[in-house]
């Protein structure tokens, strides 16, 4: 394991960033002001619906936003060095032994001409600067961590010829077998059926705990965050709306967009009574090419009123740990 | 209440052919024996992990794919034994909502012209009326009309998904199979169509066939639900029966695997072992013994029949 001689436990620390994406329609600001922190060994949930913009903050700390996107400003501090200083070669070395990704859909993450084994071994050797045998025995290690139980076959074969499960369990040997500190989880049981989520779940939360990696588990399903995240982030159009520990958000979550997404999810251990709606919330997520002056949530709030509509709400701390962007919570 | 659809032991096969003859292989069994049926302003929900069939049984019902054997009987006819025509007038009653609905819309016609093609080809209405037809379906479903002339790649995926609904509506269906209908949304929206879903059964007498891999979902929609593995119904029972005593150890484990939305409440779950098996394989006795926490030697040798145990709670297990 890595030693750390910081003198916190800060592991990521994002400052006032700003992405903004150039299209021929106008500039969308996908992260506006943005900040946020992650310690060492803990999961942070990161839930918002889709184009809230949990992907690109993920994608800017890996400093991989695609065309025609940019950070504009604001510091991104892994391990105490800023990301944003980096060049291209040193920023291949964090992402090579200090972050790892997984993404929602296995399949097209994994190159379908390379079997497993080349591709387990392949950053090993490349920046381990492991021999093939070593490399070799490593990734069997990993994969049977996984709980792979005939890794020497499983090395041999290509990606087409495991099932989704097995294709997921695949990329988190790939993620941990440079024991990363942070480790970047993007919806990466959304592709998968419940039972089987619920062992790659766990499976994640195990291997965690012997490796102390944190975990910016990016998901839109509140179970999940529930289950596995000690911290959450709400997201809404590029901005974080909501932060706290994950049992003050499901006990009391102030901001009605937070309120409103618990409230919308039909639930599978509890009935509504006979006739009874779900709730929902009005209208739709607004584009970020024409967001609205002032909150962008207003247009489908229950508590709007004149202030929503003239300015912005600042994060405020409510208690300890726990921020909230609303005038009226 | 009288039956609307009555499904009786459908197979539906797919041959596997190798070779330079394409000789048939073996088969592809996706579904194996499936029998249900379904009430008049009913919701019977299919539920199931990927693969299990649940897809296939709305296809089958539909005979888009028709079934190796069984029947499948509509209103008191055997889809089988119709001709062309009669099937064509029968489709009117039956109809379907995909899962994509980027997919599922022909990005070159207007929404005016999705809605109306369809009952003007089966002469319900005029061409000159399609405009009065539109708007109206649209008011229905919650879009706003002076939205008509548009393409469907101005709309959003909840707006989309609102003119496919609009479109099954506009020939009086009385039955709508729903494959996965609200799984590609956001959760905010996702609340919004399903409760359109439930407004439109009232307003327009309507029974779904809803199949979904979401258990949260399912139990917000259905009166009945059935649970699918490897292409046969395991459970099948009135919701809150099925959710509140579930028998069978599949349903069990699909509940227990459930992540909650509660942080208090981190369960011990006993996450079920290994993968669900190919379909193409035979099976002696109960396709889900080698995964059963419950098993024992006769599993691999009886296979289990769907029987009701009171209280219309059926179960295919030997065990229970």
């Amino acid at each position: 394991m890595k030693q750390d001689n910081q003198k916190d436990n800060l592991l990521v620390d994002i400052r006032d960033l700003n992405v903004a994406f150039f299209l021929r329609q106008g500039v969308a600001r996908a992260l506006a002001n943005l900040n946020l922190q992650i310690k060492r060994g803990e999961t942070l949930g990161l839930v918002g619906e889709s184009g809230c913009g949990k992907s690109v903050t993920s994608l800017a700390i890996m400093q991989l936003i695609p065309e025609p996107g940019k950070i504009m400003s604001g510091e991104i501090h892994f391990n105490g060095e800023d990301l944003m200083k980096k060049n291209r070669k040193q920023m291949r070395k964090v992402r090579a032994n200090s972050i790892s990704m997984i993404f929602q859909d296995p399949t097209s993450a994994l190159n379908p001409v390379l079997t497993i084994g080349d591709q387990l071994t392949d950053t090993m050797i490349v920046h381990q600067k492991m021999g093939r045998k070593a490399a070799r025995e490593k990734a069997e290690f990993h994969l049977n961590e996984v709980g792979i139980s005939n890794p020497g076959r499983q090395l041999k074969q290509y990606p087409h010829e495991l099932s989704g499960g097995m294709k997921q369990r695949v990329m988190i040997a790939m993620a941990l077998s440079s024991e990363p500190d942070l480790l970047i989880a993007d919806e990466p049981t959304t592709a998968l059926d419940v039972t089987i989520q619920a062992q790659i779940l766990d499976l994640m939360l195990d291997l965690q705990q012997k490796y102390n990696t944190a975990i910016l588990m990016i998901t839109h399903d509140l179970g999940v965050i529930a289950e596995v995240t000690d911290r959450v982030a709400v997201m809404y159009a590029g901005k974080i709306v909501e932060q706290t520990d994950v049992k003050t958000l499901f006990k009391e979550a102030l901001h009605p967009y937070t309120n409103g997404l618990m409230k919308a999810i039909p639930s599978a251990v509890a009935d509504l009574a006979d006739h009874e709606k779900l709730y929902t919330i009005p209208g739709n997520v607004p584009t970020l090419l024409e967001l609205p002056h002032g909150c962008y949530f207003q247009k489908r709030c229950h508590l709007v009123s004149e202030e929503c509509r003239s300015r912005h709400p600042e994060f405020t701390e409510r208690s300890a740990g726990h921020l909230v962007r609303c005038f009226h919570v | 209440m009288s039956v609307l659809l009555k499904v009786n032991k459908i197979k539906t096969y797919f041959p596997i052919r190798r070779g330079l003859l394409q000789r048939v292989i073996g088969h592809v069994k996706a579904v194996d024996g499936v029998d249900f049926h379904l009430n008049e302003l009913e919701t019977l929900g299919i539920v199931g992990e990927s693969g299990c069939g649940k897809s296939t049984v709305g296809k089958t019902v539909l005979h888009l794919i028709p079934p190796t054997e069984g029947e499948v009987i509509f209103e008191g006819d055997n889809l089988e034994e119709l001709n062309e025509k009669e099937m064509q007038q029968k489709r009117m009653h039956m109809q379907m909502i995909f899962q994509d609905p980027y997919m599922s819309l022909n990005p070159r016609l207007t929404v005016r012209e999705i809605i109306t093609d369809a009952p003007v080809y089966h002469g319900l209405i005029d061409r000159k009326d399609t405009r009065k037809l539109a708007m109206k379906l649209m008011d229905f479903v919650g879009l706003s009309s002076r939205q008509l002339n548009r393409f469907p790649h101005e709309f959003s995926g909840g707006q989309r998904q609102r003119i496919c609904i609009a479109r099954a509506l506009s020939l009086n269906p009385k039955m709508i199979i729903c494959d996965e209908a609200v799984s590609a949304l956001d959760v905010s929206i996702q609340a919004q169509i399903l409760n359109l879903f439930r407004d439109l059964q009232q307003e327009f007498k309507l029974s779904y066939l809803f199949i979904s891999h979401d258990m949260g979902v399912i139990r917000f929609i259905s009166d009945r639900v059935a649970v699918m593995y490897l292409g046969r119904i395991v459970e099948l029972a009135e919701k809150k029966e099925l959710f509140t005593n579930p028998l069978h150890p599949y349903t069990k484990a699909l509940l227990s695997a459930i992540p909650l939305p509660d942080p208090e409440q981190k369960k011990k779950r006993q996450p079920l072992q290994g993968e669900v098996p190919s379909p193409t394989r035979n099976y002696p006795g109960c396709p889900f013994a080698e995964r059963c926490p419950m098993v024992i030697e006769e599993c691999s040798t009886t296979v289990p029949q769907l029987t009701e145990l009171g209280n219309n709670h059926q179960v295919s297990c030997i065990r229970v």
